[in-house]
């Protein structure tokens, strides 16, 4: 059973890959791609390249990579008939030869109805996976199955046209702990995201350690890694910290080098946590300090496998309390990294992935 | 002529005082319009306060050789000057400029009489905590018009006014023309960047003063020591202030309220740090009670007490 799956990448890391890997962008289709597949970006959403095992023939189309995806379609002679519409229509003929039996799209608002409309290959099954924001005018119809651990895809998603909405959690693949060096740690606190208009209260929070760096002694490292579209919204405090963008491998590094790595969600998440950084902290054994949010027991335990906080003083005070007591601290990461283990772990993922399939396909 | 340097353990004044002892560690430097005696350091000492930097002014005496001269803040002493301070800024100042006045006052004790400082340094790179508010995007304008306009301009007259008291010239390195077109002209991430405001002023100086120094981020301005002041020495002179009928009678705040909660909390020495901003603006208000004494009424007889008279009236 051939299972393909859409694969979208931000041109930004698409440009820090290229640069990283100068001779890439001139060879093979096939090299690039499996290139793309080892760098690690977005693993935890990477379900393909874990499904071998469980009997799936697996493939990966990486969208929004124009140098990749036109390097397919030039190694097989085609010609763009819409150009202004060449994600669409690359990604289109890209499934339409590979014929899989299932579809996974992991960003099905770019690729919705208007995107399946092309498609020649009708697959058995078409599934997509929303935990974000899902703007106005998503249409969803032809998606039998979208996958989610956000409240809102289970509300909003029928009456935009999919057949079911089921859970799941993306996990973290077992081993990427285990292969990534054992540093000491460079980092007392960072954070790894994004900032942006919708990013208000972590923008806040981000800020306020900043400034408290200067009206308080005991200093402490502090490590922004942020993707930054909107200039104009960003504090002076947050800036003059952030490193530039990580990506995949890298972004994993870090990680695991610091001793607290912060997680503040989205404006819109109101209440609702579940987001795929908390699970890679925990998993790198890596202590996890997140904004409180009333479903975080769904995984975490606070005070025992994480710590929460609910306002910039107390974010600030369970800072230097964790950095000053280093056991507690190493014990609670301990725990997380176990509980991260048992539960959101990709080998469970994926045979949670393979029932789905199975219960839904066609 | 001797120079001196006042030497508070921030960046700023720890640079001016370690680039005073680079250059005349430089083999072939011109020092023909430099004195003989330069290494004299002026420091405040705050002990037991918040505003307590000895140690990294110690540690910036020892990197550069200077001879210290220190201030030792004394709530019974300091508050001898309260009205020294007031009398000196002439206009209604929004703190409490006493120890300012006592350190430059201890310059012309030791016949030191020019004194090189670090102001605008925080405002030409930006240094100050508020300013991490500002969008990135316009931290190069705002910085331009704290500069020229807004804050240093204050900063500049108010330092004026103590110094003058006591006949010291105070010159300021970091605002040598040539550095300040260079400085306005950097980009935004040469302030702040790499985790630091004042970034290319901390990557300049290094290996030429202390790195724990150079690496602080911590900042203590050069103000009083409110909290402690508060609950100790200045509670005399807070309870008569807010007996006074211009207290009482202030058609800009409500003296009684006012009254009432300042004296229960004086009384029970329970000002804290949480109450550093209400304490700067009772002082603006105290300061405007004072100021109507001394250069209205001519006359602090009202408030009781011979310590509350001005030096210069005595």
């Amino acid at each position: 059973m051939k299972f393909l799956q859409l694969f979208p990448s931000y041109g930004e890391y698409v440009q820090d890959f290229y640069a990283r890997h100068p001779g890439a962008a001139g060879s093979a289709y096939v090299a690039q791609n499996a290139l793309l597949r080892e760098d690690g970006f977005g693993i935890v959403h990477m379900f393909a390249r874990f499904l071998g095992p469980l009997g799936f023939e697996t493939e990966i189309v990486f969208t929004e990579c124009e140098t990749t995806q036109r390097q397919w379609l030039a190694e097989r002679g085609g010609a763009l008939t819409q150009p202004d519409n060449w994600r669409h229509e690359i990604a289109a003929m890209q499934v339409n030869a590979s014929k899989p039996d299932i579809l996974y799209v992991t960003e099905p608002v770019y690729y919705d109805r208007r995107f399946l409309a092309l498609l020649t290959h009708r697959p058995r099954l078409v599934m997509g996976w929303k935990a974000a924001a899902i703007p106005p005018g998503t249409d969803w119809h032809g998606y039998d199955l979208m996958l989610s651990n956000f409240k809102l895809t289970f509300e909003v998603g029928p009456g935009l046209g999919v057949k079911r909405v089921e859970h799941i959690t993306p996990g973290f693949p077992d081993s990427l702990a285990e292969e990534l060096p054992n540093e000491p740690k460079f980092w007392d606190v960072s954070f790894l995201g994004s900032i942006s208009s919708e990013h208000r209260t972590r923008t806040d929070y981000l800020n306020h350690l900043a400034k408290a760096q200067l009206v308080r002694e005991n200093d402490f490292s502090l490590g922004y890694f942020l993707r930054t579209a909107e200039p104009d919204i960003v504090p002076v405090g947050v800036a003059m910290h952030n490193r530039g963008t990580r990506w995949g491998r890298e972004m994993h590094r870090i990680l695991k080098g610091t001793r607290i790595a912060l997680n503040i969600g989205i404006d819109y998440a109101k209440g609702e946590t579940g987001n795929m950084r908390m699970i890679e902290v925990a998993s790198l054994g890596t202590f996890l300090l997140t904004e409180y949010q009333d479903n975080i027991r769904n995984y975490f335990e606070p005070g025992v496998e994480c710590e929460t906080f609910a306002s910039p003083a107390e974010l600030e005070e369970k800072i230097r309390y964790y950095l000053a007591h280093e056991a507690e601290r190493e014990a609670i990461a301990r725990r997380g990294r176990a509980r991260s283990q048992r539960d959101f772990a990709m080998s469970k993922s994926v045979r949670r992935l393979a029932e789905l399939i199975r219960a839904n396909l066609r | 002529m001797p120079v001196g340097t006042c030497l508070s353990g921030g960046v700023d004044s720890s640079a001016v005082a370690s680039a005073m002892a680079h250059l005349h560690r430089q083999k072939g430097a011109d020092l023909a319009r430099s004195p003989a005696d330069w290494q004299r350091a002026f420091i405040a000492d705050f002990p037991d306060t918040v505003l307590n930097e000895r140690d990294y002014a110690d540690e910036v005496v020892r990197h550069t050789g200077a001879r210290p001269c220190y201030w030792r803040f004394d709530q019974q002493e300091a508050v001898q000057h309260v009205l020294d301070s007031v009398w000196s800024m002439e206009d209604v100042y929004g703190g409490l400029a006493t120890p300012v006045w006592c350190l430059y006052r201890e310059l012309r004790r030791a016949g030191v009489v020019v004194s090189l400082d670090g102001h605008g340094a925080d405002e030409l790179l930006g240094g100050y905590a508020w300013y991490l508010d500002w969008p990135m995007t316009q931290a190069n304008g705002n910085l331009y018009r704290d500069f020229h306009s807004t804050l240093l301009p204050a900063i500049l007259r108010n330092f004026d006014r103590c110094s003058m008291a006591h006949g010291i010239e105070v010159r300021m390195p970091f605002m040598d023309w040539r550095l300040v077109t260079f400085a306005h002209a950097l980009p935004a991430e040469s302030k702040f960047g790499g985790g630091y405001t004042k970034r290319v002023l901390r990557d300049a100086m290094q290996g030429l003063m202390p790195d724990r120094v150079r690496q602080r981020r911590f900042k203590i301005g050069f103000n009083s020591p409110m909290v402690e002041w508060y609950n100790g020495g200045l509670a005399p002179l807070i309870t008569r202030l807010v007996q006074h009928p211009l207290w009482l009678d202030s058609k800009l705040w409500d003296g009684p309220k006012l009254r009432d909660a300042v004296l229960a909390k004086t009384a029970a020495r329970a000002w804290t740090m949480d109450d550093w901003a209400e304490t700067i603006h009772l002082w603006t208000k105290f300061n405007l009670v004072l100021w109507q004494l001394l250069f209205v009424e001519r006359s602090t007889a009202s408030l009781g007490g011979a310590s509350f008279t001005p030096a210069s009236s005595r």
